[in-house]
């Protein structure tokens, strides 16, 4: 195949032309899933780019817009690739592909232990077609990280099991393309489940498509780090949809400094006595950029959410935040808190946050607030007054504004 | 030695205290004058709090201390009690003094300053985790004030500047610090400047100098003078 250069705004010719290895090309993406091939291909060709989705208004996309990608381009993928990853993760998950790396193995065909199965569109009885109803389109570059990708990937967990482990989302290629990652985590019921991700960066841009389906009772923590290396040509958009079944439980944590263009955007689909908590803290500076969004759907009484979301910006760092809580008619006896602070260090930064509330029953608990402040003079002068340098004591009130 | 010559300190345009010419040796020294003629104005502007503009000159032990920024200052032997102190959610009381102390030279090993720190805490009667308390958040006013002296204590400044530092203190706290005060003068080439109207801590101490500021003078004299002033108030002098 020829090498073609694209930017963002061009990728939907390229499912069209079929210049790259794509869903819509691979017959056997469209016998496994043919429902969701078509419904994202319907939506693509209807909506066209989603670039212009008011989603991101607020998320300076000419950070990604400019980036010049090269479909088929020349793979700088090392043959042991996989070795790198063995002493930090259990996982490694690239573009169509998982692998097993614990305790130095490096299985490259999905494997199934006492715990959990990994699964890909190769492995035998994947009941991926089973997955289909959780995926709709939404018009958000993420359902090209369906679209574009190889295929999906994803790992099952066992009901009634106590497990931890770690996953790399790791660039193996090395290579000017795009890469999309169609991922599926599903949580057995009564399961717990500690899970470390790693987004690794690459020198061009990652779309992520991650669906976590947390069935009843299970608990779930997701300890999320963006890379904090490499930030200065890498751009992710990573985008999680969370199904959380009665009962269960999901705390993630995500800590980053953002990168030439970040997105973590979450939803949530929340029924009956579930509990929801969002933790973020980031610390931007240089022309970094990253946007959150949180979109919480409470669907069915009794549930809670808390979400938390803390961004420091300084330099000429970008970052916005898009807080929304639905809750829908049956959901009484919901609560939900929201809030997000922003501490503005330089002046040149730009911190955009927007609560959202769309509340159609009386019987629930509510509040939100959103911040931007700048550093406390007089916690400045204090700290100042008793011997702490400048940089020391502004470095001391933002870890401060981060912890407390 | 700590002298000010022709020292102006502004707000905005606006002159709250001008030309002072002023020079305090080690020993103790009481500021007096009458409320907002600029006595905690003057505490802060030595200190270097940005809300002042000064103008002038001060000399600390040698140095031009109004060149230097506040933490210089306080790194070069000045300190200064608030009268509120500022509250900083996040930062623990022993966190602040590790801070610095471990930056110093010499310094000692961590585990040493907070045993010291504990031993000052304890004969505060402050509780036994005050060094794990958030710096200044939900502390009486009492408390905020011996913190600020068990910092002085530790850091051990040249020069300390106390901000009406009985405020909000007990009557068995004001003991502590007339105790802590007079040890603390006793030390070799110590300055100790106290802003203060409370006749007990003054009579307390061995008092060198009293200062009064006035809206347009300033009167200097020794232990006489503020008893005069407790006695009979402001009026024959500002």
């Amino acid at each position: 195949m020829s090498k073609v250069k694209y930017n963002i705004d061009e990728l939907h010719n390229l499912v069209n032309f079929g210049l790259r290895n794509n869903m819509v090309s691979n017959n056997l993406a469209n016998k496994l899933l043919p429902d969701l091939v078509n419904d994202f291909y319907d939506s693509l060709i209807q909506k066209g780019s989603p670039i212009k989705n008011s989603f991101y208004k607020n998320m300076n996309l000419n950070s990604l817009k400019d980036v010049e990608l090269t479909a088929n381009a020349n793979s700088n993928k090392k043959e042991d690739w996989l070795a790198e990853y063995t002493e930090k993760f259990d996982i490694v998950i690239d573009d169509g592909f998982i692998s097993d790396v614990h305790n130095g193995t490096t299985m490259y065909r999905p494997y199934q232990y006492d715990y959990f199965k990994m699964f890909d569109m190769y492995s035998k009885h994947n009941k991926l077609k089973l997955y289909q109803p959780y995926f709709k389109p939404k018009n958000r570059l993420s359902d090209y990280a369906i679209l574009n990708s190889t295929g999906p990937v994803g790992i099952k967990y066992y009901a009634n099991k106590t497990f931890s482990q770690s996953i790399c989302y790791a660039d193996s290629y090395k290579d000017k393309d795009i890469t999309c990652v169609f991922a599926i985590i599903d949580v057995g019921k009564n399961t717990k489940l500690t899970l470390d991700e790693f987004f690794e960066n690459k020198n061009g841009v990652k779309l992520y498509n991650i669906t976590y389906i947390v069935r009843e009772n299970a608990k779930v923590k997701l300890l999320r780090k963006h890379d904090y290396t490499n930030k200065d040509k890498a751009c992710n958009v990573i985008d999680s949809n969370f199904i959380q079944f009665p009962g269960s439980k999901v705390t993630v944590e995500i800590y980053g400094e953002g990168s030439k263009h970040t997105q973590d955007n979450m939803d949530f689909d929340i029924y009956n006595d579930c509990d929801t908590n969002v933790i973020g803290n980031f610390n931007l500076f240089n022309n970094y950029t990253n946007n959150i969004t949180v979109n919480i759907n409470h669907l069915s009484p009794n549930s809670s959410s808390i979400v938390d979301v803390r961004t420091i910006g300084d330099d000429n760092s970008h970052s916005s935040f898009i807080g929304k809580i639905n809750i829908n008619k049956q959901a009484e006896n919901t609560e939900a808190h929201l809030e997000n602070k922003n501490l503005i260090v330089n002046n040149k930064a730009t911190m955009i946050t927007e609560p959202q509330l769309n509340i159609n029953t009386k019987e629930v608990i509510c509040t939100h607030g959103c911040t931007v402040s700048n550093l406390d003079k007089d916690m400045l002068y204090y700290l100042e007054s008793r011997g702490v340098n400048e940089f020391e004591s502004q470095e001391l009130l933002k870890r401060c504004f981060i912890t407390t | 030695m700590l002298i000010t010559q022709e020292f102006t300190v502004k707000v905005d345009d606006q002159i709250v205290l001008n030309d002072l010419n002023l020079d305090f040796g080690p020993g103790v020294h009481v500021i007096m004058g009458p409320n907002g003629v600029g006595k905690s104005t003057f505490a802060h502007a030595l200190m270097g709090n940005p809300n002042y503009i000064t103008e002038g000159a001060v000399e600390f032990y040698g140095k031009d201390l109004l060149a230097m920024p506040t933490f210089e200052r306080a790194q070069a032997g000045m300190f200064l009690g608030f009268q509120q102190p500022t509250p900083i959610e996040g930062l623990s009381n022993f966190q602040l003094l590790h801070q610095v102390l471990s930056k110093k030279k010499n310094a000692k090993r961590l585990t040493d300053n907070l045993s010291d720190f504990k031993k000052l805490a304890g004969s505060f009667k402050l509780s036994d985790d005050w060094d794990k308390k958030q710096l200044n958040v939900e502390a009486s006013g009492g408390e905020k004030k011996k913190n600020e002296l068990i910092q002085m204590e530790m850091l051990d400044p040249k020069c300390v500047i106390l901000d009406e530092p009985d405020s909000g203190l007990d009557v068995d706290a004001i003991k502590q610090l007339i105790k802590f005060l007079n040890d603390f003068s006793q030390k070799p080439d110590k300055i100790v400047l106290i802003i203060s109207h409370y006749a007990q801590l003054i009579n307390s101490l061995n008092v060198d100098t009293v200062t009064i500021l006035g809206n347009d003078k300033v009167v200097r004299g020794d232990i006489t003078l503020a008893n005069d002033v407790l006695d009979n108030g402001f009026q024959e002098y500002v």
